[in-house]
């Protein structure tokens, strides 16, 4: 789906500013009342929405630097770092360093002149080296598994009896694994459903075999169960590759224990 | 029947952002711009997706999420967390308050429905 992000910039710059209107009021009232826990969050409450929109809608200078201010924030807030006069004082330049940002991203305006020398007192602030920091703002670079040949994959899945209170369901991970593969048996365990008068409709008694053939790697069998619950249990077996059996040689109609 | 999301974020320009895509995929959307807003707004609603920030003022997503598993109507609700990485203990608290998932911001429109597509029939 091609959305243009740029058409949500609008009302980004709208809240942007309310939310610098914020900080800055919170931060002088700091200035009387140093460490009061309410004015501190609300001051994190609009760096953190700052940083989330920016990064989204791709307004990056002002992502990286609300990212280091928030961290700042994050330990004023946690009482790692006291909100001395000088702390407030960076603060207070610092949002006017993301006003400078934000006028440069919606109107052309020429970056703030202090902003490498602020970004740079909020590194060493925030203890963080400057090569570090810009490392932290970056996404993280992880090597990509190769792809496998197609290989044989045996997966055991046992979701807990809470499964479907919390919003999950079995269909939907089988059907996600049926994307990636071709699905060679679907084997249902229904041992643990008690009888119709025991039963109560709301738990999941059932757990499932599943053996299939894929592309895919078990990095990406992994990203399907993503979201299960703590104690909902799934395990990925690697049991064969494409040259040993086909999935064609295994195919059988499941069968039902009673 | 078109199915309903209720989207929840402080972020006039992230929840302009979730519900437009959402309206793209199909969804009709129901907003609040924090935990209490989207509680009322979502009386009496019958809800596919709730799709929600967690750091709001006046009631914050783990309330939020707390609060809408205590009624029977969202009992099994497919509910989103948007988050940031600095946020992996609040995600674990998201979990434990009966999220079903979570979408790490920045994201993009694409990525947005993957993930719903692994949480919504």
């Amino acid at each position: 789906m091609q959305i243009d992000l740029s058409r949500f910039r609008a009302a980004f710059y709208v809240e942007a500013e309310e939310h610098l209107q914020h900080m800055e009021g919170a931060l002088l009232q700091l200035e009387s009342q140093p460490g009061d826990t309410e004015l501190l969050n609300t001051v994190f409450r609009a760096a953190h929405s700052i940083k989330g929109a920016s990064t989204t809608f791709g307004i990056d200078e002002v992502g990286k630097f609300t990212h280091v201010l928030e961290n700042l924030l994050e330990k004023a807030r946690d009482g790692e770092l006291h909100t001395t006069p000088d702390l407030i004082e960076l603060l207070l330049t610092s949002v006017d360093v993301i006003y400078g940002l934000v006028a440069n991203a919606k109107d052309g305006a020429p970056l703030p002149i202090n902003l490498a020398e602020v970004f740079t007192e909020l590194q060493r602030v925030n203890g963080i080296p400057a090569e570090q920091a810009t490392e932290a703002s970056t996404p993280a670079n992880h090597p990509k598994q190769s792809p496998n040949a197609l290989t044989h994959f045996r997966i055991t899945l046992n979701p807990s009896r809470e499964f479907f209170h919390f919003g999950q369901d079995p269909l939907l991970l089988l059907r996600e694994l049926s994307e990636l593969s071709e699905v060679c048996k679907v084997q249902l365990d229904q041992s643990q459903l008690p009888s119709l008068a025991e039963i109560d409709p709301e738990l999941c008694y059932l757990s499932w075999i599943v053996d299939l053939q894929t592309s895919a790697t078990e990095e990406q069998l992994h990203d399907v169960f993503m979201f299960l619950d703590s104690d909902s249990t799934y395990k990925i077996e690697v049991t064969g590759n494409f040259a040993t059996y086909s999935c064609s040689s295994i195919r059988t109609v499941p069968t039902r224990s009673k | 029947m078109a199915k309903t999301a209720l989207v929840v974020d402080d972020s006039a320009s992230m929840r302009q952002m979730v519900t437009f895509t959402l309206q793209s995929a199909g969804f009709e959307t129901i907003e609040g711009t924090n935990g209490a807003e989207a509680l009322k707004a979502s009386e009496n609603k019958s809800v596919d997706l709730v799709v929600t920030d967690l750091n709001m003022p006046i009631m914050d997503g783990i309330t939020l999420v707390k609060e809408l598993r205590a009624r029977p109507a969202f009992k099994f609700t497919p509910i989103l967390l948007l988050t940031t990485e600095s946020q992996e203990s609040k995600k674990q608290e998201g979990k434990l308050a009966g999220a079903t998932g979570w979408m790490v911001k920045p994201f993009n429109p694409d990525q947005l429905l993957t993930v719903v597509k692994k949480v919504v029939r």
